[in-house]
């Protein structure tokens, strides 16, 4: 009889080791140490349908094998890490773990902004934006609700404004169109958050501009004449969309050439010769030295010459200059 | 993944950022193209006398070798009028200027329209100008700003006087025409 109750004990012990042990999360736990966490995986995964799911600790490690799974063939590892990461914190009533839970919350949803960063540079725009989004989503759900986001949002799609400024370098017609579109819905988040950013500014401007100059400079030879108008309407239509960004962008750097540039570029394209005359007197002003001295340097440089001559007969005129320059040209062309 | 992963690639997007902020194209000259498309249409548009239907088609601009020259040039030298292949000349004095079927005289050099119209008296040149009050010193057209768009006018006698025949669709589309 006593032996018989020493048996009915141990097998007692042993079930309740099985039901309410940690036989599985141990088992990961030293497999996830190992390295081997495809078997680790097998056995967080027999634990989260056993007695051990109460444990925050068996979610926590849960999160850190999948995240260690995560691949771009797996993607939703990572938001199986995020989801066990979260039932660690619910389970851990007494906050007992709350830093270190907040900090593989923080590590993991912080790889969606690594994502956004790495599409950038791999030119794969739109999976970059909603990267960035994802990382929004997440960072205000999971880790903090009321974070400010703006100077990340304006870093962010500064930058990526900036590759779809670059990529519509390379395209023409419809598609330039639609993808300037983006970049400078891109630009306009950013001065929705604070309008006084030099870049953005600059850089629609910019868009604007080009992509009104590229429909006067790659106008069909064979274009109809009575086609001539609408075109020139639809650049100005440009020209007029980037002088308030390009106006802001030169109060905002008085100095910066390419600005002053650009906004001589859409008068010229708009045919106001008043601004015109006035923004290439400023442009002219800055150059001209500059000129001077490329000519020294190079005195066969064709289009500083013919630079030069344009200065000497209307900005500034004087009829000697000019006609040195223009005789320099002429010696040149010959 | 630390927090000073975090910053560095935050500031590699700085970065890309800052490379990108000088993204300005230079100024385009937008004016010369409309002018030299305008050109090459009244080329079509406008016929000339049968003497002037043989050789080469040529289009002189007496003016500086860039704008308006650089995109005929650029864009239309070898395309074809009728049998005709359109060769584009540059003449910086109008003593190089000899047989052309356009002429276009670019503003600098505008005073020189009515020696031009003297010179090519009896000769079927279309003389092209960019000046106000230029049609009554010999131009048949004369190019204008009306608004903001890039208009011309038409001098139709001036024309005749050149025996040129300036079609009705040409002439609709001018912003005025001088009988």
């Amino acid at each position: 009889m006593r032996k018989l109750k020493h048996i009915l004990l141990i097998a007692i012990t042993l079930v309740l080791t099985s039901s309410y042990g940690q036989q599985y999360t141990t088992k990961a736990y030293g497999l996830y140490q190992a390295g081997s966490y495809e078997e680790a995986k097998i056995y967080v995964d027999s634990a989260i349908v056993s007695n051990e799911r109460f444990n925050s600790q068996l979610w926590q490690l849960r999160g850190l094998v999948y995240r260690k799974l995560e691949s771009s063939e797996n993607s939703e590892f990572r938001t199986i890490a995020i989801e066990s990461f979260v039932q660690a914190r619910t389970l851990d009533e007494e906050g007992k773990y709350k830093e270190k839970i907040d900090g593989y919350l923080y590590n993991t949803i912080i790889r969606y902004y690594n994502d956004a960063v790495t599409y950038l540079g791999e030119k794969e725009l739109e999976n970059s934006e909603s990267s960035y989004a994802l990382y929004k989503g997440k960072y205000k759900k999971y880790v903090e609700e009321g974070f400010d986001f703006n100077q990340n949002d304006i870093e962010y799609y500064t930058a990526l404004g900036s590759e779809y400024l670059k990529l519509v370098s390379s395209l023409q017609g419809e598609q330039k169109t639609k993808q300037t579109e983006k970049g400078i819905h891109f630009f306009k988040l950013v001065l929705d958050i604070d309008k006084n950013q030099f870049g953005p500014n600059l850089n629609i401007g910019v868009m604007y501009y080009n992509n009104g100059a590229d429909l006067i400079m790659n106008m069909d030879p064979l274009t109809p004449i009575e086609e001539i108008p609408l075109i020139e309407e639809n650049a100005q239509e440009f020209f007029r969309k980037a002088l308030p960004y390009l106006l802001e962008a030169h109060r905002i750097e008085p100095d910066r050439i390419d600005v002053i540039e650009a906004i001589t570029g859409c008068y010229y394209g708009l045919q106001d010769d008043d601004n015109y005359n006035k923004y290439q007197k400023t442009l002219d002003e800055k150059n001209l030295p500059k000129l001077l001295d490329k000519h020294s340097a190079n005195p066969k440089d064709q289009e500083v010459v013919r630079e030069l001559v344009r200065i000497y007969s209307t900005t500034f005129k004087d009829d000697e200059k000019y006609k040195k320059f223009a005789d320099i040209l002429n010696n040149l062309e010959e | 993944m630390s927090k000073k992963l975090y910053i560095a690639l935050t500031i590699l997007i700085l970065c890309s950022w800052s490379t990108m902020t000088p993204g300005v194209t230079q100024m385009k000259d937008t004016r010369s193209p409309v002018k030299a498309l305008y050109i090459y249409n009244f080329a079509t548009l406008i016929d000339w006398p049968s003497d002037y239907r043989k050789g080469d088609f040529v289009i002189g601009v007496f003016g500086d070798k860039d704008g308006v020259y650089d995109n005929l040039k650029m864009k239309f030298e070898g395309k074809a009028i009728g049998s005709q292949e359109i060769v584009i000349q540059n003449y910086s004095s109008s003593s190089q200027i000899d047989k052309a079927h356009i002429l276009y005289v670019a503003p600098k050099n505008s005073s020189q329209i009515s020696s031009l119209s003297t010179k090519f008296k009896g000769k079927s040149t279309l003389l092209v100008s960019e000046k106000d009050g230029y049609l009554s010193k010999g131009a048949a057209i004369n190019f204008v700003v009306k608004g903001t768009s890039q208009k011309f006018e038409i001098n139709k006698s001036n024309a005749k006087k050149h025996k040129l025949i300036i079609a009705d669709r040409l002439l609709n589309l001018a912003s005025s025409v001088i009988e």
